[in-house]
């Protein structure tokens, strides 16, 4: 399993113990959450529908939403503008929606297109990219590079930039490596 | 083709300038072979693995860590005749194929496609008489512990393997002049491997 904890045993072993542990946790949420573009910890989700009301709160965990689901159909994302050439008054259009939008709204959120009827499904599914307190184990080796890189590059009573910035090189290299661009979106 | 751990555990502590194994102790090193044997396979897929998925009705999206976690990479998925499906090039082209792809369903599944790295979607599902396909995938090797274990890559694939370690034993023991050329090293090697004919 490619725990947080192996990759904090990782970053102990290749430090000879100087990697600050309170910090640990910052450094490797920030790791994983760089992640997000490259796709790897794809999840779906349940997402509450209210009826006549477009907007729906994504999942917590959500970096980048891939699509909705809704009723069957895969929904298509829209910006502001498309949707007033579709219909100029959009916001308030009810029906069976058909897109949703992301514009002018916090990260976990997003607004169907019509908002759904009343007798509509009252869930719709996510697929996005999550941030992981366990990444995939293949990982492991690359994210606790990537962490070791924050951690000794930064201004302590340990830096050390030569070291931090090999471990990045070899890091960010392992990943370029496993991500085969053939598999992912 | 694999080798015996002991032997590489020797022999890279050596590279590493550490023959005696006092700064990196020898189940350290063998962990590090360990995590350096996985990515190296997570890279040129040269061991695989093969998986069930016995289909749901109606069921299109299937998580793929959760279900198999020894599957690092899915390379090709076949059915129960031995016919393979088609892969889509990327899951945006499944949508351009139909846009209802999460409710169609058929007699019998055609293609998938990967959304990101953990899931699968089967197209299209099916309904009734399920059937159960048989995904390849690139493996995520066996945890490596003991000496007394051989690695599973080929005995080129373990150079790289070596590579990577002794790479990593530099750096924890600071001694970082020939870091970069062994990261160039294996960067190479890791090139020609891939187009090497298996």
């Amino acid at each position: 399993m490619g725990s947080q904890a192996d990759c904090q045993t990782l970053v102990n072993l290749l430090s000879n113990g100087q990697a600050d542990t309170n910090l640990f946790a910052l450094e490797y949420a920030d790791v994983v959450n760089t992640l997000g573009p490259m796709r790897w910890h794809t999840a779906t989700s349940s997402v509450n529908v209210t009826k006549a009301t477009p907007l729906i709160n994504l999942p917590a965990s959500l970096l980048d939403l891939i699509t909705i689901l809704y009723d069957g159909q895969a929904l298509s994302q829209l910006e502001h503008r498309e949707l007033e050439v579709l219909n100029s008054g959009w916001r308030n259009a009810v029906g069976n929606p058909i897109a949703y939008t992301l514009d002018d709204l916090p990260a976990q959120a997003a607004e169907l297109y019509p908002a759904p009827y009343t007798s509509s499904p009252p869930t719709a599914t996510a697929i996005y990219v999550e941030s992981r307190s366990d990444v995939l184990p293949i990982l492991t080796l690359p994210v606790a590079l990537l962490v070791l890189q924050r951690e000794f590059v930064r201004e302590s009573d340990h830096t050390d930039v030569q070291f931090g910035n090999l471990c990045g090189t070899l890091g960010q290299l392992l990943l370029t490596m496993l991500e085969a661009p053939e598999n992912l979106l | 083709m694999a080798q015996s751990v002991a032997t590489l555990s020797a022999q890279i502590s050596e590279r590493a300038r550490d023959p005696s194994q006092t700064g990196t102790t020898g189940p350290n090193v063998i962990s590090l072979l360990s995590f350096a044997q996985q990515v190296v396979n997570g890279i040129l897929a040269d061991v695989t693995v093969q998986d069930s998925l016995p289909l749901v009705s109606r069921q299109a999206i299937y998580p793929i860590f959760s279900n198999w976690p020894d599957s690092v990479r899915v390379l090709s998925i076949k059915d129960a005749s031995g016919r393979n499906l088609v892969p889509f090039r990327d899951f945006a082209g499944l949508r351009q194929v139909a846009t209802n792809w999460p409710s169609l369903t058929s007699s019998a599944p055609r293609s998938y496609a990967l959304c990101g790295r953990d899931l699968l979607i089967i197209y299209p599902a099916v309904a009734t008489s399920l059937p159960t396909l048989t995904i390849t995938s690139a493996k995520l090797t066996t945890t490596l512990t003991s000496g007394a274990q051989t690695t599973e890559v080929t005995n080129d694939d373990d150079d790289a393997v070596l590579d990577i370690t002794e790479a990593l034993l530099l750096l924890k023991s600071r001694d970082l002049s020939d870091v970069q050329k062994i990261i160039d090293r294996f960067k190479t090697r890791i090139e020609g491997l891939k187009t090497e004919p298996k």
